[in-house]
């Protein structure tokens, strides 16, 4: 499975493009996470491998952005605290055994979720925009 | 240590042990760095000061300043506060800093803007009247929304949870009854030696909850055990290393270095009941925190430390690496710290006050 961060703007959040999608390619789209409102919005989708050129290509000519790279990164200010821990809701954040702080991009859900930001009293998380 | 003494029991481990180092490194806010940044010319006697625009206290004479860590930033707020600026100090990097005065006959100068690093600063001691809680509550939120504090981010309904301490390698927990600490006992203070000057404000042994007031040329110490830190809508605070040796005197000092996570209690504190008389949901113990789920009203919820459990170990292996190179000696103290008092809350003369 591929995951991607779909990008929605304010004209397209009254369309129902995700189901257009899954109905014109008969292909399952797991939806992971989302936050949408009026203004735009953001989705993190699962997709099969094998169809995943052809899904995204199908998404951006819809006028979706489609985001492909990681969604959160730390940076050397983390101090492996375990501020962020408790709060993420997929354990993407998680205390390895050395006590250091790991981060699994697979399992983030980035913009989606967003929990742990503002949480690192060393200001070592960040969105990738 | 404790391993041996479990598999091996105390004579063998009182043989074989002379010093048990212990380590903690957590956001401790009763924490500051005095400074005396020279004279300059005409003097002048520092009434209200900024470095990088986060307040300095001035509480004595003329060019002695005290940086406290929760201060925040008049420009910035809370994202850089007096932690920042000691962390920033410590790691060489140079500071934007004024002054204002009211000019007296001896001290005419009224206002001064220069840079500083540390090495322009006469003395840069850390000097921290609270540090090394023995242990501390475990925070949950109880309440229907989100809420920002001190123990961090706690999400409503009783979702996460968080601890503070390192537990069973936590400097007190390994002698509880301060054979071996107290005025002048030579500890790791931010990657440095430094000392102990005695109990800490707080400091309430019938409690199990002993703290320290400790000192240390902050020149020597590194960025990389004294950090600042922000708690969102709570405020900047500092995260100090320390470390204190334990010498094995006695076996019954054995018998207390050899504490575990799940002999040290603690409780499970509603942070969401705005009271200093917050309910304890439930008690729990280190070994369990440690293991990262605790169990809240039947559910398990996910549970992690806010002090660095890392850098803990790091500080207790460094401080045994220092002992054992013959580069820290070790001392007795002059003054132990005091067992058996507590502490009393605040009187109010006046009721409410949100």
């Amino acid at each position: 499975m591929v995951r991607v961060l779909l990008r929605f703007n304010k004209d397209l959040v009254t369309e129902p493009v995700t189901s257009q999608i899954i109905i014109e390619h008969k292909t399952p789209v797991n939806i992971l996470s989302a936050r949408i409102t009026p203004l735009g919005g953001e989705m993190l989708v699962e997709i099969d491998s094998r169809t995943a050129d052809k899904i995204i290509a199908a998404f951006r000519s819809k006028g979706v952005i489609v985001d492909v790279s990681s969604l959160i990164e730390k940076d050397e200010r983390c101090i492996d605290c375990g501020a962020c821990v408790s709060l993420c809701p997929t354990d993407a954040l998680y205390h390895a055994p050395n006590y250091v702080i790991e981060l699994d991009p697979d399992k983030c859900n980035g913009v989606t979720c967003g929990l742990c930001l503002d949480a690192c009293p060393r200001r070592a998380l960040h969105l990738i925009k | 240590m404790k391993e041996l003494v479990e598999s091996n029991g105390v004579k063998v481990a009182y043989d074989e042990v002379d010093v048990v180092t212990t380590g903690t490194q957590g956001a401790m806010c009763s924490s500051g760095a005095l400074i005396n940044v020279g004279h300059s010319e005409p003097p002048i006697k520092i009434d209200k000061a900024w470095i990088n625009d986060v307040p300095i206290t001035h509480p004595g004479a003329a060019v002695d300043l005290y940086i406290g860590a929760t201060i925040a930033s008049e420009t910035r707020g809370f994202e850089y506060g007096g932690g920042h600026v000691i962390e920033d100090l410590i790691g060489d990097k140079e500071l934007e800093f004024r002054a204002t005065a009211y000019g007296t006959d001896c001290y005419p100068r009224t206002r001064v803007e220069t840079t500083i690093t540390k090495y322009d600063l006469n003395q840069f001691i850390l000097l921290n009247f609270r540090n090394g809680y023995q242990r501390y509550s475990c925070a949950t939120n109880g309440r229907e929304e989100l809420i920002y504090t001190y123990m961090g981010k706690l999400l409503p309904r009783y979702r996460n949870a968080t601890y503070s301490g390192a537990g069973e390698i936590s400097p007190l927990n390994n002698d509880p009854d301060y054979e071996t600490i107290g005025l002048g006992t030579r500890i790791f203070l931010g990657g440095a030696p430094g000392y102990i000057l005695g109990e800490g404000t707080q400091h309430n042994p019938k409690g199990k909850l002993g703290t320290l007031m400790v000192k240390g040329d902050a020149k020597k110490m590194s960025p990389e055990y004294i950090n600042g830190a922000t708690f969102t809508k709570y405020g900047p605070s500092l995260y100090v290393g320390l470390g204190v040796p334990i010498p094995i005197l006695n076996k019954g000092i054995v018998e207390k270095v050899a504490i575990r996570d799940r002999d040290i209690p603690t409780g499970i504190v509603d942070y969401g009941v705005p009271s200093r008389n917050r309910p304890t949901l439930r008690e729990t113990n280190y070994e369990e925190l440690k293991s990262g789920k605790v169990e809240i009203n039947g559910r398990s919820v996910k549970v992690t430390s806010l002090s660095s459990l890392k850098n803990a170990h790091k500080i207790s292996n460094e401080l045994k690496r220092w002992i054992e190179e013959g580069r820290f000696t070790l001392t007795s103290p002059i003054e132990r710290l005091p067992t058996d008092t507590s502490i009393k809350p605040m009187k109010h003369t006046l009721e409410g006050g949100f």
